[in-house]
């Protein structure tokens, strides 16, 4: 008995090790002693719907999987601090015991606080009455990925030549109409001249800021990324652009997009449906906004001296080809 | 013909046409300063000239009557408005369109949604406004000169 989450740069394994009427009286305990020994838990810190999964959970109207997605939002931001073990291939189990849905029905009915619920599996876990294996095969991903001062770990998929000397970085936002123009007729020029070329590699960064479909089109690119198609989706993104806040770029249009390129909808809106990729738009935003982005678009072309120039506007490729040679004689 | 209002009405038409090239990015500063009209951006490009010709012609002509005629300034606020709407549209991504969302906030966002969604009907009608002005004042100033003349000839 365990629990696998399985993450896209983690897999983590809980085994249970204890019988089901101990395991009990030490959730009891851990629950009361919890409140006692770690208050770092604050309500606000756990957003609601983590909340309803677990009771919808406990009362079998979810399934399994999507109440896990939420202890995996809460394990990704730090909420939740899972001690790291050593690898155990052995333990690896794909069900959650049936006390932990006992707790999580009594959370979801506030019979037992936040701090309480996030605490109990905490100590669970540091205690090793249940242990976590961390056996993190795409470590690299977690890992502060930069390019000069630029953190690209939560970009989009690079395109290039990985070796390449030059990056281009590009912020962008999809209801932006110029972003669309310049994505559809100057981006091919782009790649046929300098990226294919090997002299450089692109990035794309979501800096959504053109209304809540801007973000929530950030979002479904990498709910079609987790399916291997963040190029397909993107590029379809672009196409369809068509204004600000007009409906093209809303939950149903997303999800039909993802529909016409045929990915597993059912996991596309489950993704979509729990903000799966809120927390990485929101670094790519900060990441621009750090770097005094105010519209979009806005290239950066960094070389392997973290020498960085800038590039504002829809500008045509012969540009970002002077800017790369520019920075070649230096 | 009076030169001084010749270059009044380049001085308006340069005023608005350098602004909004900057703003809908066709004349790009950083890293180079480089004019650039892609043939997919040419109708928008050719509106903004309009745009700016008419208003520099409107604008030139009111002031004209204004001091001259001491005419109503009803035309040079339509004159104006017709400026403003066409100036307005299409400014959105760059860097006017999150100065307006972070100045006026919601009704910012609400003002730059619109005026981008809208870019064409708004340059139309903007463009319909000013030429709809610029006929006006000219058909005003034919008549208040004549009438002038028949005054002084009494």
């Amino acid at each position: 008995m365990g629990i696998v989450f399985k993450l896209k740069t983690q897999k983590f394994v809980i085994k249970n090790k204890l019988s089901f009427s101990l395991r009990i009286t030490l959730l009891a305990s851990i629950l009361i002693l919890s409140g006692i020994f770690a208050q770092s838990v604050s309500a606000q810190e756990i957003p609601p719907w983590v909340k309803n999964s677990a009771g919808w959970w406990s009362e079998d109207k979810i399934k399994e999987d999507d109440f896990v997605k939420g202890i995996e939002f809460l394990i990704q931001n730090e909420i939740l601090k899972i001690p790291q073990t050593q690898i155990s291939e052995t333990d690896k189990s794909n069900n959650i015991p049936s006390w932990v849905k006992n707790s999580a029905g009594w959370w979801a009915k506030d019979q037992i606080s936040n701090s309480d619920f996030v605490n109990s599996i905490q100590y669970l876990i540091s205690q090793q009455i249940i242990t976590v294996t961390n056996f993190n095969q795409e470590i690299k991903k977690l890992e502060i990925q930069k390019i000069g001062t630029f953190d690209i770990s939560k970009a989009g998929p690079v395109e290039g030549n990985q070796d390449a000397l030059f990056s281009i970085i590009m912020f962008s936002d999809y209801q932006c109409e110029k972003c669309s123009l310049w994505f559809k007729y100057e981006k091919s020029l782009l790649t046929k001249d300098v990226i294919n070329s090997g002299k450089a590699k692109f990035y794309h960064i979501d800096f959504p800021f053109l209304g809540e479909d801007s973000f929530l089109a950030a979002e479904s690119s990498f709910c079609a990324d987790d399916q291997d198609r963040y190029v397909d989706y993107q590029k379809l993104l672009y196409q369809k652009q068509n204004g600000i806040n007009n409906g093209w770029a809303d939950y149903d249009s997303l999800v039909g997009y993802a529909t016409d390129l045929g990915l597993d909808i059912e996991q596309f809106e489950s993704c979509l449906l729990w903000d799966k990729h809120k927390l990485q738009i929101k670094h790519n935003k900060e990441v621009g906004s750090v770097h005094g982005v105010v519209g979009t678009p806005v290239f950066f072309i960094v070389n392997s001296d973290d020498e960085t120039k800038k590039i504002t506007g829809p500008q045509p490729s012969m540009i970002f080809q002077k800017v790369i040679d520019e920075l070649e004689s230096n | 013909m009076n030169i001084r209002y010749i270059f009044l009405a380049i001085a308006i038409f340069l005023s608005l046409y350098l602004p909004l090239i900057i703003v809908t990015e066709f004349l790009f500063l950083d890293p180079y300063m480089f004019f650039y009209v892609p043939a997919y951006q040419l109708p928008n490009f050719i509106s903004i000239v309009i745009i700016s010709a008419l208003t520099g012609l409107v604008l030139s002509m009111s002031v004209y009557r204004i001091k001259f005629l001491q005419a109503s300034t009803k035309k040079l606020r339509s004159g104006l408005l017709g400026s403003f709407l066409g100036a307005g549209a299409g400014a959105c991504c760059g860097g006017v369109g999150i100065a307006l969302i972070s100045i006026f906030g919601a009704v910012g966002s609400t003002a730059t949604t619109f005026l981008t969604n809208f870019e064409i009907p708004i340059r139309l009608l903007s463009i319909g406004i000013l030429a709809f002005t610029y006929l006006m004042i000219v058909k005003d100033l034919n008549r208040e000169c004549n009438l002038n003349f028949d005054v002084k000839e009494k």
